[in-house]
């Protein structure tokens, strides 16, 4: 009996062990979205809090003013989804609420207002008067518009390229895992609210109970 | 298996914490001074039981040990599992301060239930020891994962869904639950049996 037990404890230990020294990389139970927008197309991440990305989740894009579904998808094996932005939010200026949902009741969601994804009070024409000076070939101003969209482009695919890692950073803060902190915080308060029932119940209306 | 915020209706909500509010209560008024500390302990261990992850397919799945604190507390169970998980939800956010209600009573109803139904096999033999240890274990998580799928039936998101898959993705953990449940609950009848005491005596 005796050897039995000793048995289960080992096996225990060795359960107990593995737990704690391979934990999976993914916490399940909070999902973590991240969305950016980049030209016309938003993309959004999404995972489970540490690296596990969420396959095949469900990614609802609502119009923040109304509610109003505006598309939805499902996210690839990288826990990846990419949509062009609608029309009708572009044109109504509205924000773009993402909701992405894993099933099992966890979901999350992210906000891009329409400030992101709109030109800033569009303002091309700068930006065509300086060309021709930064230019000392200046071409006529029709292939100037042509260069300038092209340049616009071009910036664009360096400056997604450049921001890439920020971005990616950027998604990392935001996925949170708990800390030691945490965990110890929380158990003290814990503690703290025994300490706190402990007292009340001791209290005595005739007095102390004890010296 | 905890509920997210925006996914339940509001009268998925306001039922769970009703539901809660009142278990709590019992579960308060049943606490006497002697367990005050073992219920902080308990709660503080479901707490971080959380944090315990199983890779089960695509995702994974984290260790509850309700059935533990329902054997072990009985009643008492309901307020250690609500007061860890609002814990939970201000630290981790895992669930959310809305949803409290509904995951409370997904977790610690079937906590205190099956604490109720097995802690008298507690003072019996070795072998019924460690079957009520066991079933603890297995059944509060299997409960639980049906309430959660009730809930979400309840709220338009599919029950028939959403039960297979929380019953088939819960499943090893149900397993792993009741086997630590029955070794912790063993281990407590050789050590401090007096503790396993605490729930029969009245």
């Amino acid at each position: 009996m005796f050897t039995h037990s000793c048995l289960h404890n080992k096996q225990l230990f060795l359960l107990l062990a593995y737990l704690f020294l391979f934990p999976s990389e993914s916490l399940a139970h909070k999902i973590r979205v991240f969305a950016w927008v980049s030209g016309n197309m938003v993309t959004v991440e999404s995972g489970f809090a540490g690296k596990r990305p969420l396959i095949n989740g469900k990614v609802t894009v609502k119009d923040n003013k109304n509610g109003t579904i505006l598309l939805q998808g499902n996210s690839d094996e990288k826990g990846v989804f990419t949509f062009p932005i609608p029309d009708k939010a572009r044109a109504e200026a509205r924000d773009l609420l993402i909701v992405v949902s894993g099933g099992e009741g966890h979901q999350n969601q992210w906000l891009i207002p329409s400030t992101e994804y709109l030109p800033q009070g569009e303002v091309p024409s700068p930006a065509l008067d300086k060309k021709p000076c930064l230019s000392p070939t200046a071409s006529p101003s029709s292939s100037a518009e042509v260069d300038n969209a092209e340049l616009k482009q071009l910036i664009e695919e360096v400056l997604e390229e450049q921001l890439a890692p920020i971005r990616r950073s950027l998604a990392k803060a935001e996925n949170k895992k708990p800390t030691i902190h945490d965990i110890l915080g929380g158990i003290g308060y814990l503690l703290g609210l025994a300490g706190l029932a402990a007292w009340l119940k001791n209290r005595r209306p005739g007095g102390q109970q004890k010296q | 298996m905890h509920i997210s915020e925006g996914v339940l209706t509001a009268p998925v909500l306001i039922g769970g914490a009703v539901l809660t509010a009142a278990g709590t209560t019992v579960g308060l008024k049943k606490l006497d001074y002697d367990r005050i500390m073992t219920v902080s302990m308990l709660s503080a261990t479901f707490f971080v039981a959380s944090l315990i992850h199983v890779p089960v397919g695509p995702g994974s799945v984290h260790l509850l040990l309700g059935g533990l604190l329902g054997l072990l507390l009985g009643w008492g169970a309901f307020p250690a599992i609500v007061v860890a998980l609002l814990l939970q939800a201000i630290f981790f956010q895992y669930g959310g301060i809305v949803v409290l209600g509904i995951n409370g009573l997904n977790i610690g109803g079937p906590a205190v239930l099956c604490g109720l139904f097995l802690s008298p096999l507690l003072g019996g033999s070795k072998k019924q020891l460690m079957t009520a240890g066991f079933l603890a274990g297995f059944c509060s998580m299997f409960l639980s994962a049906l309430l959660m799928a009730g809930a979400l039936f309840l709220s338009d998101q599919g029950f028939l869904h959403a039960a297979v898959i929380l019953l088939s993705s819960h499943l090893p953990i149900m397993l792993i639950e009741g086997l630590i449940t029955m070794f912790v609950v063993s281990f407590l009848a050789r050590v401090q049996p007096e503790i396993l005491s605490l729930t029969t005596r009245k």
